[in-house]
Order: C-alpha cells, then structure tokens, then sequence
C-alpha cells in the first residue's frame, strides 16, 4: 500500500507539473483573460479530496482493496482535471499491468494442475500398492483355511466338491469388500507411508495451498485492475478534450482599459457579421459574392 | 469521413465556455484557446493520390509538414493564396473551386480539433482572416467552422493583432505573412478601407525571389521552393553587415556547398520598399496632428518580421523618408493573430454570441 501511495503520490506532482506547463500567467494575460479560475493549491486540495472521496465511497460500497481505492483516486483526479494525455498512458499502463497478472494466473495455475495431477498420480499408486498387499494376506489367509477344509472333507467326494466351488466365491466376495472399503478411506490409506514420504507430502500440502492462496489474490487483483482499466475507459470516452478555464460566458471586463473603445469594435464585428450572416442565408445571387477588392480592403466592418 | 471534427450538439448544460481565436493564414493557421492550449499548422493539406498511398499513410487527410513531408504520395493543396481561397473567384462550382475550399474547411476543422475543445463546453470562435478576403471567401469560412462550434465570428487580419496587444489607437501595425504584406492604421474606431493597404511583397515572394537567385548561383543544384523554404527561414537577413551564408544543395546527387549570403539579403530585401511606400502612404493621409504618434509606433509581426535587421533598416528608412521613426517587433509573431482573436471571442458580449448561434 505505500508503494502505491508513494507512486500515486509522484504521479500527482508530475501532473502539477504538467498542468502548469499548459498555461502561463503570461500566456493568458496575452489572450485577453483577466479573471481565471488559478488551479492553486486550495482548488488541488479540492480537487484531491472530492476525486479521493468519490473513489473511496466507490471502493467500500464494492468491498474493494486500499489499492483499488488508490487507483480510482487517482482515474477520477485525473478525469476531473481534464488529462486525458494522462488517461489515455494511464489506460496503457494498466492495460500492461493486466495483462502480467494474466500472464502470472496462467503459470500459477498451470504449477497448481501439475501438483494436482502429481497428488493423484501418487495417491492412485499408493492404493494399488495396498490393495496389493491385502490381497496377498487374504490369498494367504483363505489358502490356510481352505486346506486345512479339504483334509477335513477327504473322506467325502460330495463335501471335498463343495469345498473347491466355494474357494473362489468366498475370496472375490472378500475381495470386493476389501475394495470397497479401500475407496472409501482412500485419504487415509497411506499408513504405510514411511515418515519421510509423509514429510514430502505434507509439504507439498502446504505449496498447492499457497498456490491457490496465490491464484486466488491475482485474480482479486485482474479483476480490480480491470475494473480500473474500464474506469479510466469511460472517463476517456465520456469528454476528451481540456476543460476552458472559464465556466461562464465572459465578455468585457468593467475595468477593461479603452472599455468605450472597445465596446464600440465590438459591436462594428458583430454587426459586420450579422450583415455577412444574412447574405449566407439569402438564395446567393452571385453578384453578392463578388466582392474581392484588388488593392487596399476595408476592415472587419466591409460592407 | 475526412473531418477530423464530428458535428457538434450544444450541449444542455455547459461545463464552460472554450473561446478560440484562431489566425487562418496564408501559410501558417494557428489556434489560440482559453483552456491554454496554443497549436500551429502549416496551412498544407493533403490527400492521398490512390487507394495504395492511403493504405501506406492510414489517413484520409493529412495537414501541416506532415502532409509536405509526404507529398510524393499527396494531392497537396495549399488552399489559400495571397489572402484568398483559391479559384474562389472564378466559377464556385468549378473542379479547383471545390477542391480548395474542401481543403480549406478541412484545415480549419483541423485547427479547432488541435485545440482539444470539449463536448460539454460551448465553443466561441473568432477567426481572423486575410484582411482581402471577398465576402464570399468569409462565408466560406463561417459555412465550415459553423457545424463544429455553438458560435463564430470573423474578423480581418490585422487588426486582431492590435486588439490583441491592446493598441487601438495611433498605432500602425505592418503583418508580414507569407501571401501578403498588411498594414492597418488604429486610430480607436474600426478601421476602414483608407486605414488598410495590402500588397503581395511578404514571404511567397521572398521565396520566389530566393529560387531564382539560387537557381542562378547554384550551378547544377535542384532546389525546390519548399526547400529555399527553409533555408530562408534559417538565414533571413536585410542589414548591410553580413555573416557568409553556408548551405548544402545537392548536385547530380552529392551534397555540395554554397555560399548564398548575397542572394538571401537581396531577396529578403525586395518587400522593404515597397513596404515603406505603404508606410508612407498610410502616414502621409493621416491627420497631420496624429501623424508623429503614428509614426513612432509602428508595430511589426507576422513570420516574416522575423528577418534579421529589419526593424532597424524600417526605422532607418522612416527616418529618412519621413523624419522619425520608431518600430517595435510583437514577441510572438505566430500567435499574434490567433492570441487576438482569442482576446476578441473573449471581450465579446455574451448576447452577441447567442444571436449569431
Ligand atoms: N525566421 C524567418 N525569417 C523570415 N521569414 C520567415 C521566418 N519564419 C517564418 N517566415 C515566413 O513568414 C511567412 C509566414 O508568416 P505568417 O505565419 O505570419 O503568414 P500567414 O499569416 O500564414 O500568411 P498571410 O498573412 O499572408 O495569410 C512565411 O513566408 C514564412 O516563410
Ligand atoms: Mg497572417
């Protein structure tokens, strides 16, 4: 959060910087303005504090991060002030960054399925291993009883028959059990996993944990980041251009020196071209249209 | 398609008011806005020959140096010439007659565009134009500005220019620009066609003079107006002390250096004459008792009040031909007209504006 304060905090000098560029006193004074709204300091605070507060109330009614509130700041600063030079790098900017988090997701995800697929790889051979195991014992175990069955049964025929049909029912009803309950445990079927192997796995528990921590906060981030990335889209669509320094219609100023004079011209470039305005709007005869003196001309007030 | 400004709608509420003065030249049309943006275009447009130069160039329509840079692949227009719309005067519905005027339109769409107005402000313009534009010529330009503003208003060149720098009276401004030379007598009320005179000694000409001195000197080289362009705006000079002038021409291909101090200074010269005659002129058919006041402020702007000497070798002549003389060169010889009109958009009342929308 400091690193984006900080980086927030440099890009506003740097558009101070800039925004002082586009104007000087000078410069204004040439143009004929005499009252302006000077963006000073007070008018920054204003400006800093309504895009802030905007930004924020934004962030908590969605639940956002302190980053996300930070970077809408500093779009709506931006939106307020009219930069879009700005807007337009700052949309690139985040473009960029949106597209290395995606960049990130891909291969986090892709660590997370190889660990995954590693997990399962290991857990269906441990299973394979076991139910190996007790398929030996059972084997072992039903041989021993089955034998000592047919001495019994030797003086039988009737019995010693019934005796061999029903070796091999008993032992894949056993074993179908035996699996059965292999499933249903499988979490569990490691016991015989040596200590080091345990050791192995319980580690490689906690990295697809942290994995998924992982993909989980970028994709926080993209989403953020993307939403950002739209903000500062609309405000770049919603008025490019930069904003005149006056809000109202001005006109001469009551102190304006040779005030009489000047209302005088005025009027005489008005009048000339509501004069030239009605000739537009007439059914142009050419010979009105005709009038281009070859020497000497007269001023704005040519009839 | 090739507007680079859409069609405006007034908005219903606005944000703020955009003034725009801008100065529609012969050579250069520079833009001047109350949102302190200042840009200038060199008055070139140009549109892509065939349908392979537009696929390499990926514009309709391109303007300024960028469109001279390209011409081998342009139709480059200069759409004005010594104040006035090209093949204006002849038949309007003429092949040139529209093709000039299109790219006239287009221009000067382009220079309000440079100034970045924004859709949520009324937009006021005043445009200076050559002070012998016909009125046919003026509605022209009312007709292509009108669709991208809420408002527009034009004025004669060079009066802005005084407006801008606040000198209404006994005043006598000499505007050097490319097509023309104007000089306007302020006396506090609008001049009049007394007050004026225009002639076409300024900066095409000096160009002109240039090539063929060149041409002359510079054995084998191949010079271009546009070139000659350039070197004049590096080397202008008109006093009698004189540094050599170097420049590289190309003979059959290999750069090759000449030395062209004379030919500049004699063609930069030709506009002084009669120009003092205009002086002169003006002066004289003043009332005898402004005269002196007049003569003692001249004031002088335009690109090509920018040759070296030349405010000394004014004065010097005034003083002879007429005893005193003191001459004052504007600071910003490009933005003069355009900082006027900016000046004049902003005093005007704001009713004024609204009857003209
Ligand atoms: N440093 C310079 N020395 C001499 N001439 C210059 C210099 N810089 C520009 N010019 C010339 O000034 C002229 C342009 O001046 P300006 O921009 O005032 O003309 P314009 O207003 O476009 O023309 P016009 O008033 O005739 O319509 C060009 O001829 C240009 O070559
Ligand atoms: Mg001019």
């Amino acid at each position: 959060m400091t690193c984006v304060q900080n980086s927030f905090m440099s890009r506003l000098a740097g558009l101070f910087r800039s925004k002082s560029d586009l104007t000087t006193l000078r410069q204004l004074e040439r143009a004929g303005v005499r009252s302006v709204n000077v963006l000073d300091l007070g008018r920054l605070e204003q400006l800093v504090g309504e895009a802030m507060e905007s930004a924020l109330r934004e962030a908590l009614s969605t639940g956002g991060s302190a980053e996300l509130a930070a970077g809408g700041a500093q779009v709506e600063f931006l939106r307020r002030l009219g930069l879009h030079d700005r807007l337009a790098d700052h949309g690139r900017e985040l473009e960029a960054q949106s597209a290395t988090l995606a960049g990130q997701r891909v291969e986090l995800e892709g660590a997370l399925r190889q660990s995954r697929a590693e997990l399962d790889r290991r857990r269906q051979q441990e299973f394979t291993v076991a139910r190996q195991r007790l398929q030996d014992a059972l084997d072992a175990l039903l041989g021993a009883a089955f034998d000592s069955l047919r001495t019994a049964a030797s003086g039988s025929e009737r019995l010693a028959a019934e005796v061999e049909r029903q070796q091999p029912l008993l032992r894949s009803a056993l074993l179908a059990l035996l699996e059965q309950s292999l499933r249903t445990d499988a979490g569990e079927v490691a016991p015989a996993a040596s200590g080091a192997t345990a050791a192995t796995a319980a580690h490689e528990a906690a990295e697809r944990e942290r994995l998924e921590r992982r993909v989980r906060k970028l994709s926080a981030q993209l989403l953020e980041t993307e939403e950002l990335l739209a903000r500062t889209r609309a405000a770049q669509a919603e008025a490019p251009g930069v904003p005149s320094v006056h809000r109202t219609p001005q006109g001469l100023a009551a102190d304006a020196q040779d005030r009489t004079a000047k209302k005088s011209l005025l009027a005489a470039i008005f009048e000339h071209n509501l004069e030239l305005r009605r000739t537009l709007a007439e059914p142009r005869p050419a010979a009105v249209a005709e009038q281009s003196p070859k020497t000497a001309t007269p001023g704005a007030d040519a009839r | 398609m090739s507007d680079p400004v859409s069609p405006r709608v007034r908005p219903e509420k606005p944000a703020g008011v955009l003034y725009l003065g801008i100065d529609l030249g012969t050579s250069r049309t520079s833009v001047a806005a109350s949102n302190g943006v200042r840009e200038t275009v060199a008055s070139y447009v140009g549109y892509p020959r065939d349908v392979i130069a537009r696929k390499a160039l990926k514009k309709d329509v391109l303007f300024g140096d960028e469109a001279v840079r390209n011409r081998l692949a342009l139709d480059l227009l200069r759409p004005l010439q010594g104040g006035v719309i090209r093949h204006s005067d002849g038949d309007p519905n003429s092949a040139d007659a529209q093709r000039h005027l299109k790219a006239t339109r287009d221009l000067i769409r382009h220079a309000i565009s440079l100034a970045r107005p924004k859709a949520d402000e009324l937009i006021y313009a005043v445009v200076g134009c050559p002070a012998r534009c016909s009125v046919k010529n003026k509605s022209a330009i009312v007709e292509a500005v009108r669709p991208v503003v809420d408002s527009v208003m034009i004025v004669s060149e060079p009066f802005t220019v005084a407006y801008g720098l606040e000198r209404l009276s006994d005043c006598l401004v000499i505007d050097i620009g490319a097509g023309t030379t104007d000089l306007c007598r302020m006396h506090g009320t609008m001049p009049t066609e007394e007050d004026q005179l225009t002639n076409e000694f300024a900066g095409d000409h000096v160009d002109q003079q240039l090539l063929k001195l060149l041409q002359a000197k510079c054995t084998g080289a191949v010079v271009t107006i546009h070139t000659v362009k350039e070197i004049k705006e590096k080397y202008s000079f008109v006093g009698d002390a004189r540094d050599p002038v170097h420049v590289e021409l190309p003979v059959n291909g290999k750069p090759t250096r000449f030395e062209i101090g004379a030919e500049m200074r004699a063609a930069c010269r030709t506009i002084v004459p009669p120009m003092v005659d205009a002086i002169h002129q003006l002066i004289a058919s003043f009332d005898p008792d402004f005269q002196s006041r007049l003569k003692n402020n001249a004031l002088l702007g335009g690109g090509g009040s920018q040759m070296s000497g030349l405010r000394d070798m004014l004065e010097a002549e005034m003083k002879e031909r007429l005893g005193e003389g003191r001459v004052v060169r504007v600071d910003e010889p490009t933005y003069g007209g355009a900082n006027g009109a900016l000046k004049i958009a902003h005093d005007m009342p704001p009713e004024f504006w609204e009857k003209l929308s």
